[in-house]
């Protein structure tokens, strides 16, 4: 019998916002907590016996997969299949729950619910959570083809930014507007005060960024204030906001389908179902690339405090965990 | 001048006093003249005075015959003739006394010689004596050479006290003879605490001799009641109509069946009759053979009890090394097999049968089995490795191969000889055959039937089974009607499905694909490996199956890879290390099992395959090519940000949906 942690996936992962510990959600439902801190230093130190900084799970309600997940104030927020579910963090994070290996039950301070639209069975997937923190406004990319703005106080529903025509594979928030993309093609870009979208971008209408044998979808976006960068089943490309026009189409990245996305300090990454996870210039050029154990990354996260750590988690048991993103510093979950 | 002298003695003569003592003081006076003078001396004078004597007397005579002789000149004559006479007188007793001194010198002279010679005689028979005692002292040989000592080495070693001996003797500390004696102390202690041993050994044995004889009298005296009790069973045994109990016997050759095979044997055999199973137990082998084996492995059983009692005890290592030239002869005869063997044949449909044999390693104290089988109508490749005889009964238990041997002391006795189980020539020595005969491999010593009495039904009960999973799989594996068996549960199936073909483990690690079932330890060496190609319209799906030895219980193992025509009509080949939906497919069928409580074990695979099948066409028509239109009944294609394919078959009223998992 193969052993099913073989074909783990994980797809979303967040920090807790002390820092020391990453969380994982994988497809199986199973909430995985490391402490970074730990890890990191066993690296340095081999002889410690860290018994007590070895990591330990959770089991999400019904085992539903871990879709996405939004590091809260109090509050780990998981989004699920057809519900969102906010944990406090007490109950996720002590050092004690290293010593047994139990996977214990998740236990949930609040959950809110994603209706299935009428005449369908679709559960729908939260693919995709942003948390405002300032006006605690929850926005989720679901598989209803549509973004949700949850007032997280209460629980409702703001808005639901209604316009794709299939699923929504990752949003990005930048002040008042809101990018989703889709599995349609498209990329929406949403203006949260006159809640409609502002213009719309479908990469695939040009020639140079489709790719036909892996489809038109997008699955990912990032924004910032004069740059889009969005990838899929096309090409990666950079684009640039005010004119919505391709900047640059990366032909150097290698991959059959881009999931992963981001923009930070005048450098470009990019993961997805590649053999490397890339860093990459404004131009065509590739300023890095780093080996990745899962088949594809869905999931890359990073912070700088209390320590600069980068994040990779995909298709695969194995977390990459980058101190530095030139090169993998270990490997987790193994 | 002499006569002066001789003159001279009267006056000293005249000196002495006493009168009374005059003739002792003479006497000693003339002793002590005698020694004094000189005696050649005296007989010249002796001579001349006997001259004179003569001429004295002549010349009287001449005077006398004269006429008128002169008397004056008559008495001259007279006083010189009376003065020589004493003259001669005097010396005459000077000669006597001479003459007597000598001879008492001379006596005692002689006596001292006498003494001396006798001194001689005596010190020559010592010198004899003392001779002959020393050659008989060097003729002497001590027995001490003929004692068989501890090597010097291994004295040195083991000798109280920790001294070098072999150092202090090359300094010069310790001479060779010191060094023998203390060598003889330590034999003659070993051989007295040795022989203390062998007391106490005969001890116990006239112990146990006695004890044997009290059991055998118990059992003599059971042997009359057991009679008794037949008889009065008799009659209640025929009014119940039940054949009267006759005693069981097995030909002599059973009681000639090394203690483990004879285990077995007794114990398959009531088995068989308890259950009325379909196989049957022989032995097989030479009678004669065997007795001759029997009386030379008393023998043989007699040495290994040495060295089993040496062991311990290194001090005797000196035996040992003795033996060391007919070890090379051991190494040989450690793969050497009992020449009886134990046949337990199963009878199966279509009057096949299933040979096992079993046989015992004598020096490894181990039991090996080999299977032969007259397997019929079996042709495809697969069938013959599923069948191997080499490979059928592997892991009929968690983990028992058949690689090494399970008895623990095993492993140094083949290490040092360099011999491996030939598993072709002697069989596998497989746990459950040890356990079957009595043996726990944990606990090597003897053989106790109880271990074989709890383990026999468990093992000829997995032995029937895996047999009957084996057929199953075989026709499973025939089995090509995929496509009427889906098509009634609502599904239709239009792929074309290439016969299984066996695969080597080779092959299979050089497989992209495969390898990192291969690192995470899902297939190993001792599966199963199979190959099949299932074509779907364009697209190609290459199919890998390992089957575990322990099937069904262990669910058998996919690895799979997709060949896709692209648009620019190359192939894109893709698989769980490239591919997201590729990978997904193989965690369907390798972790998704539909548990079903009445499954049939012969349906298994092909509900398997059918439903791998299944699932990679619902993969492709949701690929969104467009040579593949759906067939299917499918809610939504794909989902999420896996994008993933429905592969979960839910029975709806109106057919088979695919669904998300």
């Amino acid at each position: 019998m193969v052993d099913s942690k073989y074909y783990t996936t994980i797809l979303s992962q967040t920090f807790s916002p002390c820092g020391n510990y990453l969380i994982t959600g994988n497809n199986y439902g199973i909430l995985m907590v490391y402490n970074l801190k730990n890890e990191l230093q066993s690296m340095d130190v081999q002889d410690q016996n860290l018994s007590s900084g070895r990591s330990y799970g959770f089991e999400m309600i019904r085992k539903i997969q871990i879709n996405s997940m939004e590091s809260g104030e109090k509050f780990l927020i998981i989004g699920g299949v057809g519900l969102i579910v906010g944990v406090d963090w007490d109950t996720i994070i002590d050092n004690n729950f290293g010593e047994n290996s139990k996977i214990e039950p998740l236990s949930i301070s609040w959950s809110i619910n994603i209706p299935s639209p009428k005449d369908s069975m679709l559960s729908i997937d939260v693919n995709c959570l942003i948390l405002n923190r300032e006006d605690n406004v929850l926005y989720a990319g679901c598989g209803d083809n549509t973004v949700y703005a949850f007032n997280l106080e209460c629980g409702d529903v703001i808005h639901k930014f209604e316009g794709h025509s299939d699923y929504i594979h990752s949003i990005d928030k930048l002040d008042d507007t809101i990018a989703s993309a889709s599995e349609d093609g498209s990329v929406l870009f949403w203006d949260i005060r006159t809640k409609e979208y502002s213009s719309k971008i479908i990469p695939s209408n040009n020639p140079a960024i489709k790719r036909p044998d892996l489809g038109n979808w997008i699955g990912s976006v990032t924004i910032t204030k004069d740059w889009m960068l969005c990838g899929g089943g096309s090409k990666l490309s950079l684009w640039n906001r005010s004119m919505a026009a391709p900047m640059t189409v990366y032909e150097c990245v290698e991959d059959s389908g881009i999931h992963v996305t981001k923009l930070m300090d005048e450098t470009l990454y990019a993961g997805g179902c590649s053999k490397y996870f890339y860093q990459l210039s404004f131009t065509d050029e590739i300023l890095c690339k780093i080996e990745t154990s899962p088949v594809t990354v869905y999931s890359c996260v990073n912070q700088e405090n209390p320590f600069k750590v980068t994040c990779l988690a995909g298709s695969s048991h194995k977390i990459d965990i980058c101190t530095n993103l030139n090169y993998k510093m270990t490997t987790l979950g193994v | 001048m002499n006569e002066k002298i001789l003159q001279n003695k009267p006056t000293i003569i005249r000196n002495k006093e006493p009168e009374i003592d005059l003739y002792t003081a003479v006497a000693k006076y003339e002793e002590k003249q005698a020694i004094n003078r000189d005696e050649n001396c005296d007989s010249a004078i002796y001579f001349n005075t006997l001259h004179k004597w003569q001429d004295v007397m002549k010349w009287n005579f001449e005077l006398k015959n004269k006429e008128n002789p002169p008397i004056e000149k008559i008495e001259e004559y007279k006083n010189d003739a009376i003065h020589f006479f004493l003259i001669l007188k005097k010396l005459n007793r000077l000669d006597k006394i001479r003459s007597k001194q000598k001879k008492d010198l001379l006596n005692k002279k002689k006596q001292e010689i006498d003494s001396k010679h006798l001194q001689q005689e005596n010190l020559l028979n010592e010198l004899f004596y003392l001779k002959k005692e020393i050659s008989k002292c060097l003729q002497y040989k001590s027995s001490d050479c003929d004692i068989d000592l501890v090597p010097l080495d291994v004295f040195n070693r083991e000798s109280p006290g920790s001294i070098d001996y072999i150092d202090n003797l090359q300094k010069g500390l310790i001479s060779d003879h010191d060094l023998h004696v203390k060598r003889l102390q330590w034999e003659l202690e070993q051989r007295q605490t040795q022989q203390k041993q062998c007391d106490e050994v005969e001890k116990s044995k006239e112990i146990i001799l006695s004890e044997i004889q009290e059991e055998s009298r118990i059992l003599q005296s059971i042997l009359p009641m057991l009679k008794d009790i037949r008889s009065a069973a008799q009659p209640l045994q025929q009014s119940f109509g039940l054949a009267p109990c006759q005693a069981r016997s097995y030909a002599d050759i059973v009681n000639l069946l090394p203690k483990p095979l004879y285990y077995l044997y007794i114990q398959t055999d009531a088995y068989r009759e308890a259950c009325k199973s379909k196989f049957t137990v022989l032995t097989n082998g030479d009678e004669e053979e065997a007795r001759r084996f029997d009386s030379n492995k008393n023998n043989v059983v007699d040495t290994n009890s040495d060295e089993e009692i040496d062991a311990p005890k290194p001090k005797k290592r000196h035996h040992k090394k003795s033996r060391t030239d007919t070890k090379s002869v051991q190494q040989k005869s450690l793969l050497s097999k009992h020449p009886l063997s134990v046949k337990l044949t199963l009878n199966l449909k279509n009057n096949t049968l299933f040979v096992m044999e079993f046989f015992y390693l004598v020096n490894l104290n181990l039991i090996t089995v080999t299977v032969s089988s007259s397997w019929s109508g079996f042709s495809s490749s697969y069938s013959r490795e599923l069948l191997s005889p080499s490979s059928i009964l592997d892991a009929l238990f968690p983990g028992d191969n058949g690689k090494e041997s399970p008895q623990i002391v095993n492993f140094h006795q083949l290490e040092e000889a360099k011999t491996e189980l030939n598993t072709l020539d002697v069989g596998k020595p497989y746990i459950w055959a040890q356990s079957i005969c009595g043996f726990d491999f944990l606990n090597p010593s003897s053989p106790d039937f109880l271990i074989s009495r709890n383990h026999i039904a468990q093992v000829l009960k997995a032995i029937n089974n895996r047999l009957k999973t084996r057929l199953s799989l075989i026709t499973q594996l025939d089995c090509s009607d995929l496509e009427r068996r889906f098509s009634i549960n609502g599904v239709n199936l239009t792929s074309v499905l290439s016969p299984w073909n066996t695969m080597t483990w080779d092959n299979f690690n050089k497989l992209e694909y495969c390898i990192p079932h291969v690192e995470f330890g899902t297939v190993t060496e001792n599966d199963l490996l199979f190959k099949r190609v299932v074509n779907y319209k364009t697209a190609t799906l290459t199919v890998v199956m390992a089957i575990k030895c322990d099937y069904p219980k262990s669910k058998p193992i996919f690895a799979l890879q997709l060949n896709i025509p692209t648009i620019n009509e190359g192939i894109s080949v893709l698989n769980s290390t490239n591919n997201n939906s590729v990978r997904e497919l193989e965690r369907e069928i390798n972790i998704f099992h539909e548990e079903v409580e009445d499954k049939n074990i012969n349906e298994m695979l092909i509900d398997l395959i059918g439903r791998l099948v299944v699932c990679f066409e619902v993969m492709m028509e949701t690929w969104g090519h467009t040579d593949f239109p759906k067939t299917k009944t499918i809610l939504y294609n794909i989902r999420g940000r896996t994008r993933s394919h429905p592969f979960k078959a839910v029975k709806h009223h109106s057919g088979i949906i695919f669904e998300h998992r």
